[in-house]
């Protein structure tokens, strides 16, 4: 790992003073000339005095930064539905909002005696509709990471915070002066209303400034196929609650896109089989470049190189009457074909989605498409672009850099050191900028290559807002002060702005609302938008455009697609871009397709690997251009032929003590031409290297029925394809419990493998995260996992996810062969764990047909990667070393509820309690409740005919059970 | 009992130790005792199949209290769910019951085996005696408990039965 | 000490007492000593960090400590069985007797101490005891893991007290030829008097045979039991209800093959050819052919059974085993535990102590090679295919399997240095003129 701090000592006051003339200038490699006279010598005098200050100011400051966790000073709004009073063991819950790749999306954060120990989604929110991804789950844990930024790092010295804004206050005059000529800011595209409006003023304020923003998961692609159609950018986002046919165009609808979690629900609403008949169902199309869970929920799925998904688009807009070129597709016509009548057949009920991994062109092509069957309106929608954009983009801060023209450069929450793509070598540029400022939750390379680096706080530490993909406005909240002595982006824009010195984030926050608003009766509306978690009727107006007239003709002559190798660079589905990198739940949480933990591969599909001699964990240089990175190779079924797919947000440098070094930084192949994909790939084998880490190390079920799977068409023909299951018989007569009995249904037909379950119940259990070396070692620790298995050809299979909590047997194998009675039976028909009592025989474990048991062969607290104790429930024991443990259907919950309905006088209401899991998944596909509450939704899921259990043939009697998984494939289509 | 010796009286070999027990029981003493390195045929002993019937019992006894120990923890003290079995499914409690059954046999076995031979007991007035030695692979020695009257005549006769070498010890 | 030199008490007095340690024995007796001090070392590092450091998973649950019990109590149950034959058949084969005694409680020993190693939380391990506690708890008794704890306890007891019974007399050989008088105390206690009078003898002739009538089914019901922990289970390739049978043929044989290691090492090393004559070997080597026999019936018993039994599950592991995954440890074990002592059918194989010794140590890796193929590799293709997984021992698994090696050899060779080493009331009936033995 490199140390690249600033070169700077003691001198670097000195240094930076020197930079004062330098940002009052641009500077030129030998230019004395056009410097104020004699600005030198009266300036730096007094300053170096003042700066000495500064240094024994910063030690001081340090000694008084204690990090606990205190409660803010504002008066923070509870959620409506929940208790207002503090009750000492009794949880808060708070609306908030966290940035879900780069869109607000609400959550419920749950927070015990001042600390924010859960995260629930926001039902209110239209983003979330009270689900939750793996991402925002890991926020919470990320709040409580020890190596986030503590405190002001001046030239990686410590620093108090007072320094900087003496700085800012030195320099503003020469600003003010100058119009802010020099002065540049680097952000991701903005969402937040208050920090949008704020960058304008700023703008305003010094004309000159430039503003420029770098998300390298950016969609410019799509607004520029929206220009290309209608002569403006404009947003695209679905509503396929309306929708019959779904065509995605390499769009991870259910993971990636904006609004995924409200796209995930609303697809399920159309795939849900209720009651024994089967009804038509949302029929899904994909196209896709690489495995994603959208592509693995298809009804038919068809894996091409990214650089052919454009053919199929235009061979489609062909066959739907659209005069565009058409390309050579690989994407067999009669596929096509079926594609294009089955939606024709449903116009203005049916979509198609481009992914922002496409051209514009692909983008255009999905606007005409839609346009042309008439979703405009109804499943398809355009808002004016929500979030907020800087002028320029990173390649013209890198221009302006080489050209001498930044003098100031403020980047505010990004981290382009690392991800800035290889060609434009901003690293080096940023030696010409005088100076550098960097604000970020982490010390990571940029801060590294900064003069000041300046802690952010969290998003569950601050004030803010943010704008969600439909616009919807919501609040940010702060759950506790910031532990480190951060600061928002919000606030250090003020400071630029030279808005009163610490301008307080709600305040700012407030004010932009109060000009939104208006004054009257805002107190009330502020309150209610914090209690609900959105503000109420700020959704973006919806535009009806019309596509300017022969746009299809317009369209760039379809590219001819490259022959060769193609790389494909994609997000982590995890560590997204690399900024969730030092975040332990997600680096060890499996991916859903790879099942791949901690470290990224080149994901090749079988035919390429035969093609290439290549198999799982063999060594492979990949050279592009002049770039080269080596990489594991993972074996990765359903990828297109020809391709190597690389995840982004690895082979971090800076990211902290669990991310440092983990997988193999993509970024270094990147380039502003080939931002998700270049062709002319080369590949080399270098030999065996140490395997990826995976957690699912066998892919198919060897013709044993774990996931049964039937088509709407077969339930039609009245083919069973449950076949009724008798349980096996026994000596002993059935043990009938009274009391409830909580059972499990998991409906495999609107599970989409989202692993959102997963992080929940890590989140909610206080599962420990045991490293890379024990995963290796076939020990995470995940209480619920979901499995993937893998039908039909290893090229284009069919892929059937399962989730497997532990299935709470009436007849528990586990129970009988433990010789303390470690694990037993509760009455309401639970197998509990007493963690008190368990020796670790782990007999249990052995008989266990399902495999659901976990064991502490570590002191996962102690060893390995310890979270911080404030994260953890505290209604949920804490395991030591050496004690078995599992799903307990959240006993905590349970007991929770029945408490509180007993103190109340009344029975449990339906509902009432849903496991972490339950309340997470994305689709509603996990269904918990009393099996003897007879209306209960449970007890109905039960009597369905697809109901079925794991194994029958054991005798478990398991309280959790599944529904077949049911698909509509085209009968136009032969599967 | 300051009037009684005991006579040692060393022999050539295992028969002859054997019939002068033999005669000497005829002759009517009834405290004597054959030493031998090995048992010996002949030297009288209670019969081989005496003892199994009891250490039958004991295993029954010991196995009984085994399995009502574990019944009344399993249905009474600490009655659990355990795999929704009935707390009174007897069948899996036999197996420990049975081997901790035939554990107390062999505990009785030993306890009884000890009792038999008088042991332990560290020091035996016969020890006493030089030929009295265990180490000796042909240490076949008869011992007579009698009056120091009847020393004179008992001395000859001895020799007369073998002995190689007869000497007295005070007990 | 008026006894002829050559006579048997001097002889196996000497090796206890006096006999110079030829330096083979020295060197051997060193190598278990650094092998025993690799065991208390790692056992050490076992507590401190906890079993993560053995190559155990999910699913792999159970893997070198449960096969080092199950292999180490199936020798000593053996050799139980294997003394308690030799006493009921007369009491007449003094190395066989006694050293099978002595395998039976020190293989007992080793393997029971992995039970208590190979849990989570060993601390705690007094939780299997029934024991008056504020809790109110009591053990689980259904579980075949309190069985066999139940089972491997009376095993211990009736192993020490055969082993003590048997030694007794020899004891009074030792007192009576002990040249110091600290060892005269330390062997009379020992002893306990015990001075051979007819009566004495009577009592413990009749206690050997009924301790031998004891150990018989204590030894087939201990090993049944042992072999539940597994036929207790439900996993394909553990449930079936001939392991416990199977288990006891297995036991011999590997005991028989431990036993005449020892022997004919013993044999040569203190060159007592003329006390173990080479019927004593060959009775032996007879015993370990007739075991090997009827392991090679029920491998193919257990073989038509799952066939027969068509559970598909079964079938799989099956396949696995005799074709599959498994097939290289599955025709391993088979090759040294059935095949090569068939060469015993011989009576030329059977008199050659040599390959008798070397046989004898191929069938205990062959048994070892069984319990993983039962205990690892069932494991690690279960019923969840999403669940296979692999097994890689580390290396304080192999350390503390050569380490118990060590601490079995260790106590082996404090029993030739400290105590007598073949039955010396034996050898003397047999060496006596006319008639012994009632």
């Amino acid at each position: 790992m490199e140390k690249q701090r600033p070169s700077r000592g003691n001198g670097k006051n000195m240094d930076l003073w020197r930079g004062m003339e330098e940002l009052t200038t641009p500077a030129a490699p030998h230019g004395q000339e056009n410097e104020p006279a004699g600005a030198g010598g009266p300036l730096s005098e007094p300053l170096d005095r003042r700066s000495a200050l500064k240094l024994m100011g910063a030690s001081i400051a340090l000694a008084g930064m204690t990090a606990c966790g205190r409660l803010p000073q504002e008066s923070l709004v509870p959620y409506v539905n929940r208790p207002e009073e503090v009750i000492p063991g009794r949880p808060l819950w708070f609306a908030t909002t966290l940035d879900s790749d780069g869109y607000g999306c609400g959550v419920l954060a749950k927070s015990n005696t001042g600390r924010p120990t859960f995260l629930e989604g926001n039902p209110d929110h239209p983003a979330s509709l009270g689900a939750m991804d793996p991402r925002l789950q890991g926020q919470v844990l990320g709040l409580y990471d020890p190596d986030r930024s503590q405190s002001v790092l001046a030239g990686g010295e410590v620093a108090p915070w007072e320094s900087f804004t003496d700085l800012i206050r030195q320099i503003r005059p020469v600003w003010e002066a100058r119009h802010g000529r020099g002065l540049a800011l680097l952000t991701p595209s903005v969402s937040s209303p208050t920090l949008a409006a704020q960058i304008a003023d700023l703008q305003k304020r010094y004309a000159e400034a430039r503003w420029y923003s770098y998300d390298p998961i950016d969609r410019s692609a799509a607004a520029a196929g929206a220009q290309q159609v209608f002569g403006r950018p404009l947003d695209t986002h679905y509503d396929f609650s309306s929708a019959r046919v779904i065509l995605s165009l390499d769009s991870d609808l259910f993971a990636e896109e904006p609004g995924h979690l409200r796209y995930a629900r609303q697809l399920a609403h159309g795939r849900r089989v209720t009651g024994g008949s089967a009804q038509d169902m949302t029929r899904l199309y994909v196209v896709e470049s690489t495995t994603t869970i959208t592509g693995a929920n298809a009804d038919h799925r068809q894996a091409v190189r990214a650089s052919a998904v454009e053919a199929a688009a235009r061979g489609l807009a062909a066959r739907l009457g659209l005069s565009v070129a058409p390309g050579s597709s690989t994407v067999p016509s009669s596929w096509l074909d079926a594609v294009a009548s089955d939606l024709r057949r449903h116009p203005g009920k049916c979509a198609v989605a481009a992914g922002y991994s496409q051209p514009p062109a692909v983008h255009a092509l999905a606007q005409l498409i839609n346009y042309q069957l008439g979703a405009f309106g109804t499943t398809v929608r355009h808002t004016e672009p929500i979030n907020a954009q800087g002028a320029g983009g990173l390649s013209d801060l890198v221009a302006a850099m080489e050209a001498g023209e930044v003098a100031v450069l403020v980047m505010l929450d990004c981290n382009p050191v690392y991800d800035a793509p290889a060609n434009l070598d901003f690293d080096r540029h940023l030696d010409r900028v005088g100076l550098r400022v960097h604000l970020g939750l982490y010390a990571d390379e940029t801060a590294a290559r900064s003069h000041w680096h300046l802690p952010m706080a969290h998003a569950l530490e601050s004030w803010g807002d943010a704008r969600a993909f439909d616009g919807t406005a919501s609040l940010v909240q702060p759950l506790i002060a910031p532990l480190y002595n951060g600061s928002t982006p919000t606030e250090l824009v003020s400071v630029l702005a030279g808005g009163g010195k610490g301008a307080r984030g709600r305040d700012l926050v407030r004010a932009q609302w109060q000009g939104a608003h208006g004054a009257g009766s805002f107190d009330a509306r502020w309150r209610e938008s914090l209690a609900a978690g959105v503000v109420s009727g700020s959704a973006a107006p919806l535009v009806r455009p019309h596509p300017r007239t022969s746009a299809a003709q317009h369209l760039s002559a379809p590219a001819a697609s490259a022959g060769g190798l193609e790389l494909q660079l994609r997000p982590d589905p995890w560590l997204w871009d690399g900024r969730y990198a030092n975040n332990g739940w997600l680096q060890e949480l499996p991916r859903p397709l790879s099942k791949l933990s901690w470290g990224n591969a080149a994901l090749i599909g079988p035919a390429t690997a035969k093609s290439l001699g290549l198999k799982s964990g063999d060594l492979v240089a990949l050279t592009l251009g002049d770039r080269a990175l080596s990489a594991p190779v993972w074996v990765q079924p359903g990828e297109p032929r020809d391709t190597v797919t690389l995840n982004l947000g690895y082979g971090r440098r800076r990211a902290g003590a669990v991310g440092n070094g983990i997988g193999v930084d993509a970024y270094r192949l990147r380039t502003t031409q080939s931002h998700w994909q270049a062709t002319g790939l080369a590949l080399k084998r270098e030999g065996a290297g140490p395997a990826p880490i995976s957690t699912q190390l066998h892919d198919t079920m060897e013709g044993r029925d774990f996931v049964r799977a039937t088509t709407v068409a077969q339930i039609r023909s009245g083919a069973q394809v449950v076949p009724p299951q008798k349980p096996t018989p026994s000596i002993y007569p059935v043990r009938e419990v009274e009391g409830p009995a909580w059972g499990m249904v998991i409906d495999l037909s609107t599970c989409i493998g989202c692993m959102a379950c997963v992080a929940a119940c890590q989140n909610e259990n206080n599962t420990p995260v045991v490293g890379p070396a024990d995963v290796a070692r076939s020990r995470a620790m995940h209480w619920i996992r979901v499995d993937r298995y893998y039908q039909g050809s290893p090229d284009a299979p069919r892929t059937l996810f399962q989730p497997v909590p532990c299935m709470q047997c009436e007849q528990a194998p586990c129970e009988y062969v433990c010789p303390v009675g470690a694990t037993v039976h509760s009455q309401d028909g639970l197998n509990d764990m007493v963690y008190n009592r368990c020796i670790g025989t782990r007999f249990c474990s052995q008989n266990c047909p399902y495999k659901v048991r976990r064991f502490n062969w570590r002191d996962y607290r102690q060893a390995g990667f310890p979270p911080s104790p404030e994260v953890e429930n505290p209604n949920v024991t804490v395991r030591g070393r050496g004690v078995m443990e599992k799903c307990t259907y959240c006993l905590q919950r349970i007991r929770e509820a029945q408490i509180r309905a007993g103190r109340e006088r009344r029975s449990l209401a339906e509902g009432e309690v849903q496991t972490a899991c339950q309340r997470a998944c994305p689709t509603r596909a996990i269904q918990f409740g009393d099996l003897h509450a007879k209306d209960s939704a449970v007890a109905r899921a039960k009597q369905h005919p697809l109901n079925y259990v794991l194994l029958p043939e054991l005798g478990t009697l398991p309280r959790t059970s599944y529904l077949a998984r049911v698909t509509d494939p085209n009968p136009e289509i032969g599967t | 009992m300051a009037d009684r010796l005991l006579v040692v009286a060393a022999l050539p070999s295992a028969d002859a130790l054997a019939r002068a027990f033999e005669a000497a029981w005829r002759a009517g003493h009834q405290r004597l005792e054959a030493l031998s390195p090995y048992p010996v045929a002949g030297l009288p002993g209670e019969p081989l199949h005496r003892g199994f019937g009891r250490a039958l019992l004991v295993a029954v006894l010991v196995a009984g209290a085994a399995f009502i120990v574990q019944y009344y923890a399993a249905v009474w003290a600490y009655p659990m769910n355990v795999s929704g079995k009935p707390v009174d499914a007897w069948a899996p409690l036999t197996p420990a019951a049975g081997v901790l059954g035939l554990m107390g046999a062999g505990i009785w076995a030993l306890v009884a085996m000890l009792r038999d031979a008088g042991l332990p007991r560290l020091h035996h007035p016969v020890f006493d005696a030089r030929r009295v030695d265990f180490g000796d692979d042909r240490c076949y020695v008869l011992a007579i408990e009698v009056k120091e009257s009847e020393l004179p005549q008992l001395r000859p006769w001895l020799e007369g039965l073998g002995a190689e070498e007869i000497q007295e010890v005070r007990p | 000490m008026s006894a002829a030199p050559g006579g048997a008490g001097a002889r196996v007095a000497a090796v206890a007492l006096s006999a110079p340690r030829p330096w083979p024995w020295t060197l051997a007796a060193l190598a278990s000593v650094v092998l025993l001090c690799a065991y208390v070392s790692s056992v050490l590092v076992l507590f401190r960090n906890g079993i993560g450091i053995f190559g155990n998973n999910i699913p792999v649950g159970w893997g070198f400590p449960i096969i080092n019990v199950a292999w180490w109590i199936d020798v000593g149950h053996g050799a139980l069985l294997i003394a308690a034959g030799a006493a009921l058949a007369g009491d007449c084969w003094p190395a066989v007797s006694r050293l099978s005694e002595s395998v039976a409680l020190f293989a007992g020993a080793v393997g029971g101490s992995f039970a208590i190693l190979h849990t989570g939380r060993p601390q705690y391990a007094y939780f299997l005891f029934t024991y008056p506690n504020p809790l109110d708890q009591w053990p689980q008794w259904r579980s075949p893991l309190m069985w066999d704890f139940f089972a491997i306890i009376a095993f211990l007891v009736l192993a020490l007290i055969v082993w003590l019974v048997g030694m007794l007399p020899d004891l009074a050989v030792l007192r009576d030829r002990a040249a110091g008088h600290g060892r005269q105390i330390f062997y009379g206690i020992l002893a306990l008097g015990w001075r051979g009078s007819h009566r004495q003898w009577a009592a413990w002739t009749r206690a050997r045979r009924l301790l031998a009538g004891i150990s018989v089914p204590l030894m087939v019901t201990s090993t049944g039991v042992s072999a539940l922990d597994f036929a207790g289970g439900i996993s394909a390739g553990y449930h079936s209800t001939m392991t416990p049978v199977d288990a006891v043929p297995a036991a011999i044989a590997s005991a028989a093959g431990l036993v005449l290691a020892a022997i004919v090492i013993l044999r040569r090393t203190f060159a007592l050819h003329d006390l173990i004559p080479v019927d004593e070997l060959e009775t032996l080597g007879r015993v370990l052919l007739g075991s090997a026999l009827a392991v090679g019936f029920f491998a193919l018993y257990e073989g038509y059974m799952t066939w027969y039994g068509a559970n598909a599950f079964d079938r799989y592991r099956q396949s696995q085993t005799l074709t599959g995954a498994f097939a290289p440890w599955y025709w391993t074990w088979i090759a040294l535990m059935v095949a090569l002592p068939l060469l015993l059918a011989w009576q030329r194989f059977r008199r050659s102590p040599w390959l008798l010794g070397v046989l004898g140590m191929l069938v205990n890796i062959g048994a070892w090679l069984y319990h993983y193929l039962v205990i690892v590799t069932t494991q690690e293709r279960g019923f969840m295919t999403s669940s296979w997984s692999g097994f890689v021992p580390t290396t304080w698994d192999w350390l503390l399997l050569s380490g118990s090696v060590g601490v079995f050899l260790s106590l082996l060779f404090l029993q030739v240095r400290l105590l007598p080493v073949l039955g010396v009331y034996a050898l003397r009936a047999a060496a006596a003129p006319g008639r012994s033995h009632g």
